[in-house]
């Protein structure tokens, strides 16, 4: 069984040895402010073939990675980058602002993942919604080629007068439409992409996924 | 003939004592020191290193700690460190400002007094909000600063007071005592006097700064009346040297300290003491008072030294230099200005490259051993 402890480092409980184990290293982050803490996974989607995993972090500037489990000790970690813009590292931004989640294989065999966008001035004066939110973010679904690593802006989730940034978790369902589960002001709900025929196919949702 | 030098005998006790002293002693040997990044860490950078010398502090009632740097460029910042909050958030920088010379600190809002090529100037703000929580979810913006018309002839401020309702800042220029309004802005020229040294509030909440002839002047703000010279210096060496108070929260004996590293204290009658103690350097820095009446403060250039005088036993103790051993290893040499948080502990702003904000805690006195102090004196 593995987790995270709260400085990014993998903690790992070993049934047979009835002990802990710490990671000899500190899951992707930016090293230029951050040191790992609260680097923890935010959402993990197993790839089809169930070799590696793609997670993101719970953390501003939140990181894609893959991970080999199965490779050496502790497994190996490929830094995939981070999935937000670039910002003023001199001002606290909100993880309900930056974040990244809802990671989920389409039926094309591509990696499907939520990351927010927002107006870089946003400030105390910017619009708000009926929340006190800013409204100038959104939720842009972007589609990341295992194979490559090439990733492309596929579409934005839209909820009228309110931001979608912050998508939590995604589904596929059978025939390979896609849902994203959206925090945000109340009523929350879930956005269903109806995908193109050429991305779909029959009993797309198979492996179910088990954990996460 | 050459002298013979005698070689260290390291068996001897006294040499092994000697040396004990010697390097145990070099650092804070009492209570504990946190050097915290000008950043909230993890999150954000910190201020650059060359525009990040603290030397303004000042502490709202809840222990919500705002201050301002000096260097390249003029931060005004406000740190939070109550509960899970443990962040300082860089308000801003002030353009054509290179020196922050007063922090002050109201119900609402706060005013800084900077100095710089754009000249003197009052940069006022709101207040930040308190966040609930920074356990994983925050929201700060940049609000923005308002500066206040400054008086004609305000070449450069030399220090700032807020008295004790909060509403109000004074404030010493090269030539003048001015008043400001911390929500409004609004500002009051009050009298004609050439700023030098720090300002104090005393026990009845009148502003004190330093006058001609060794002696300071007193300005009462609800009477709106300023008393030139009214009360005389004690004794001491008070030629040309950076005359600083000790800060404290809400009214009670006031110290400084002359240029010999003499203490004196002024009491709420208006009366200074005789010389309560030397420190081990000079000049004396920042000096704070926490609840139980101690004082302390740091003494010396280049690598000062924190001293704590203790009027229960009279005495002035060497506590050695600063070091923060917590989550990460860092020496302080230089402080700009100390200021009392919420629960006693002592905030320094580390006027330097890469400043920090230090908090100390002192160590706690045991009831016990103070009471035995207490009946000793009393005996004597």
């Amino acid at each position: 069984m593995t987790r995270l402890d709260d400085d990014g480092r993998l903690v790992r409980y070993d049934p047979e040895k009835d002990r802990l184990e710490t990671s000899p290293y500190i899951l992707p982050h930016d090293p230029t402010y951050q040191t790992g803490w609260h680097s923890v996974l935010y959402d993990v989607a197993p790839s089809p073939d169930g070799e590696c995993v793609y997670a993101s972090t719970w953390i501003a500037n939140p990181r894609l990675m893959r991970i080999w489990p199965n490779e050496g000790e502790w497994g190996r970690v490929e830094d995939l980058g981070p999935t937000t813009q670039p910002r003023d590292l001199t001002l606290p931004l909100s993880t309900f602002v930056d974040h990244c989640g809802g990671l989920v294989f389409g039926a094309d065999g591509m990696l499907y993942f939520c990351a927010s966008r927002w107006k870089e001035s946003e400030t105390a004066e910017s619009p708000r919604d009926a929340h006190g939110g800013p409204i100038n973010m959104w939720g842009i679904v972007y589609r990341l080629n295992p194979a490559t690593l090439e990733k492309e802006e596929v579409f934005e989730l839209k909820r009228p007068g309110q931001a979608a940034q912050y998508v939590s978790r995604a589904a596929i369902d059978h025939n390979g439409d896609l849902f994203f589960a959206h925090v945000g002001p109340r009523p929350v709900g879930i956005f269903r992409v109806a995908m193109p025929a050429d991305r779909k196919k029959p009993n797309a949702h198979l492996p179910i996924r088990m954990w996460g | 003939m050459k002298p013979i030098k005698k070689p260290l005998d390291w068996h001897d006790p006294e040499v092994r004592a000697l040396h004990d002293k010697i390097v145990h002693g070099s650092f804070i040997n009492e209570g504990t020191m946190v050097a915290f990044p000008m950043c909230f860490p993890g999150v954000t950078v910190p201020i650059i290193a060359d525009e990040s010398k603290v030397t303004a502090l000042d502490a709202t009632s809840e222990g919500v700690i705002y201050g301002g740097t000096s260097g390249k460029r003029v931060h005004l910042f406000v740190g939070m460190f109550r509960a899970d909050l443990g962040a300082v958030h860089d308000m801003g920088f002030v353009d054509g400002a290179d020196q922050c010379v007063g922090m002050s600190c109201g119900p609402a809002g706060v005013a800084a007094f900077v100095n710089g090529p754009a000249g003197a100037r009052i940069v006022c703000r709101e207040r930040e909000r308190t966040p609930f929580s920074l356990i994983q979810e925050w929201g700060f913006t940049r609000k923005p600063f308002r500066y206040p018309a400054v008086p004609a002839g305000a070449e450069r401020f030399v220090h700032a007071a807020t008295d004790p309702s909060g509403k109000r800042a004074f404030a010493t220029t090269l030539k003048q005592l001015i008043a400001v309004e911390i929500e409004t802005g609004a500002v009051e020229v009050l009298g004609e006097l050439r700023g030098t040294g720090r300002l104090a509030v005393d026990a009845h909440g009148a502003i004190l700064g330093f006058d001609e002839g060794d002696t300071l002047w007193r300005f009462d703000p609800a009477a709106r009346q300023l008393d030139r010279r009214a009360i005389a210096l004690p004794a001491g060496d008070w030629r040309g040297l950076p005359k600083i108070w000790a800060r404290r929260r809400g009214p009670g004996v006031l110290y400084i300290a002359d240029g010999k590293g003499d203490l004196f204290a002024l009491d709420a009658e208006g009366q200074f003491s005789g010389a309560l103690g030397r420190t081990r350097l000079t000049p004396v820095g920042p000096m704070a008072v926490t609840f139980d009446g101690r004082v302390f403060g740091f003494c010396g250039d280049e690598i000062s030294r924190m001293f704590c005088y203790d009027p229960e036993t009279g005495k002035v103790a060497d506590i050695g230099a600063a070091v923060s051993v917590i989550q990460r290893r860092r020496y302080g040499y230089v402080f700009g200005d100390a200021v009392v948080g919420h629960d006693g502990e002592i905030f320094f702003g580390e006027d330097d490259d890469s400043g920090h904000l230090w908090l100390y805690f002192p160590r706690i006195v045991e009831k016990t051993a103070k009471a035995a102090v207490k009946a000793r004196r009393r005996r004597a």
